[in-house]
């Protein structure tokens, strides 16, 4: 048995070596923390790496659903800045005093999506096949689905439903489902040929409102990156990436100060 | 209890029954299988090196993740996929969705669950039990049903509590190839995840507290029944 101790030893001395390489201080001294929704997170990583290299701060981005989100900020996560896939869990989370900011930063396209067949409203409106679509009962995305179906009275065969529209996504993608409403971005994203999807008008459904929220005791730098969030340069990025933006109007109310 | 989360609960436990009779049938013969290697020294060479990789595949659920297993299927149930289309021309069906697909992805996740405690029990039994009663002249199912299973009933009633158990507890493989249809693919852990996304607490409450009292009371009775069996071995 004492060889069997040896290795014990030896190993409880080896996890305090590794156990102080994991708890050594980070290099930069203020680490921006957000949390983005699942639909947003490839366009805020590009975002991010722009900020980090003209601020000189380094930004750690975690992506789940806005519902986990909400509940990890409600329940005391560090985040500086959440980026919400809607805009009612933000309002949730300022009516619940956990925030100093809250703001629309991009409409979301609702786009059906069927591969390797013509799309179109007709197509759409004459699909009876199997369906992927986020779910209705927590994705915006979801929610405008469900509103587009019963609007344009479609009737697909079957609806299947992703736990977030990545996850629809990924069922039209590997095939499971012939077809899908997803999100304009991952089309983009993934190049997806022009002629495979349609972009669902906006009036067909309640607007995609995607909302951020600087945390309570976020650092002083998460302002910062707000202001470059609205940044006419990464207002056109958003855009390029499949998002509607808030309007001019908005826009320069938001950089004098005018709102809230 | 709302009548959606009760449909959840009924599901839960039909996947959960259907599986565990699958490993049943398909477990059995591979646990035993894989208990003969110590015995058997005439054996191959090539039978002992089958053994060994069959046997670390059965044990990788154990430390794979579930969304590797979940991907996986994802990739093979799609019609674009072998699998996937033979599945397809043969039932016009796709298995994503499905309630099989689910029973293929639960016995999957939950084989090491059955085969470990089986093939420990095949193992440690007394052989010559067995060997004398093919002296007397028992056939070979004879000598399964009447000794092997009640020889090793405590490996079995782990075996079988486990599988069972584990495959309610499943969550992952659910998640990525489920869909979440009601009566078909939402089962109970699914139906929690949907209430904490909509931020319904109040009836997350109520299936997570469920589900913990049910793991406890299934892993107490489990640990009472085999102190029992264990004290019986012992004064017989």
């Amino acid at each position: 048995m004492t060889s069997s101790n040896g290795w014990i030893k030896r190993g409880v001395l080896l996890s305090g070596v590794l156990l102080n390489l994991f708890v050594q201080p980070s290099c930069f001294a203020d680490n921006l923390r957000i949390g983005v929704a699942a639909n947003f997170r490839s366009t805020l990583e590009k975002i991010a790496t722009g900020f980090e290299l003209t601020h000189n701060v380094k930004v750690d981005i975690s992506a789940a659903s806005t519902g986990a989100l909400f509940a990890q900020v409600k329940n005391g996560a560090p985040f500086d800045i959440v980026f919400a896939a809607d805009s009612v869990r933000p309002a949730l989370l300022e009516s619940m005093g956990h925030t100093r900011l809250r703001r629309t930063y991009a409409y979301g396209q609702l786009v059906f999506w069927i591969p390797e067949q013509p799309a179109d409203e007709r197509a759409l409106i004459q699909y009876r096949g199997t369906m992927a679509i986020a779910n209705p009962r927590h994705a915006p995305y979801g929610k405008a689905a469900i509103d587009t179906l019963e609007l344009m009275r479609v009737n697909p065969g079957r609806l299947v439903y992703g736990t977030n529209i990545n996850q629809a996504f990924n069922f039209v993608r590997t095939g499971n489902a012939p077809a899908g409403l997803v999100a304009l971005s991952q089309i983009r994203y993934l190049n997806v040929p022009a002629n495979e999807f349609w972009v669902v008008p906006d009036q067909s459904h309640a607007p995609i409102e995607q909302q951020l929220v600087v945390l309570k005791d976020a650092s002083v730098t998460a302002e910062l990156f707000v202001a470059y969030t609205f940044d006419p340069d990464t207002t056109r990025l958003i855009e390029q990436s499949g998002y509607l933006v808030p309007d001019a109007d908005t826009l320069s109310r938001v950089a004098n100060g005018a709102d809230r | 209890m709302t009548e959606s989360d009760l449909v959840s609960l009924w599901l839960t436990l039909k996947l959960a029954f259907v599986t565990t009779v699958v490993l049943i049938v398909l477990g059995t013969p591979l646990a035993w299988w894989l208990s003969q290697r110590s015995h058997a020294r005439e054996r191959g060479r090539m039978v002992k090196l089958l053994q060994n990789i069959v046997e670390p595949l059965v044990a990788l659920p154990i430390v794979l993740p579930p969304t590797v297993v979940g991907f996986y299927l994802l990739l093979a149930f799609s019609p674009n996929s072998l699998p996937g289309e033979l599945w397809q021309s043969a039932t016009g069906t796709t298995l994503a969705f499905s309630f099989y697909g689910l029973v293929l992805g639960s016995a999957i996740y939950s084989l090491p669950f059955y085969v470990q405690p089986l093939q420990v029990a095949f193992s440690s039994m007394q052989r010559e039990l067995i060997e004398a009663a093919a002296t007397l002249g028992a056939s070979p199912l004879d000598r399964f049903f009447s000794l092997i299973v009640p020889l090793c009933r405590r490996g079995f009633f782990i075996a079988i509590c486990l599988s069972f158990a584990h495959t309610v507890g499943e969550f992952g493989i659910v998640l990525m190839i489920g869909g979440n249809l009601p009566d078909e693919t939402r089962v109970l852990s699914i139906a929690l995840f949907d209430h904490v996304e909509a931020l319904d607490y109040g009836r997350a409450h109520v299936l997570a507290g469920g589900l913990l009292v049910f793991s406890f009371v299934t892993l107490f009775l489990l640990y009472a029944v085999d102190r029992r069996w264990q004290n019986g071995t012992r004064t017989t």
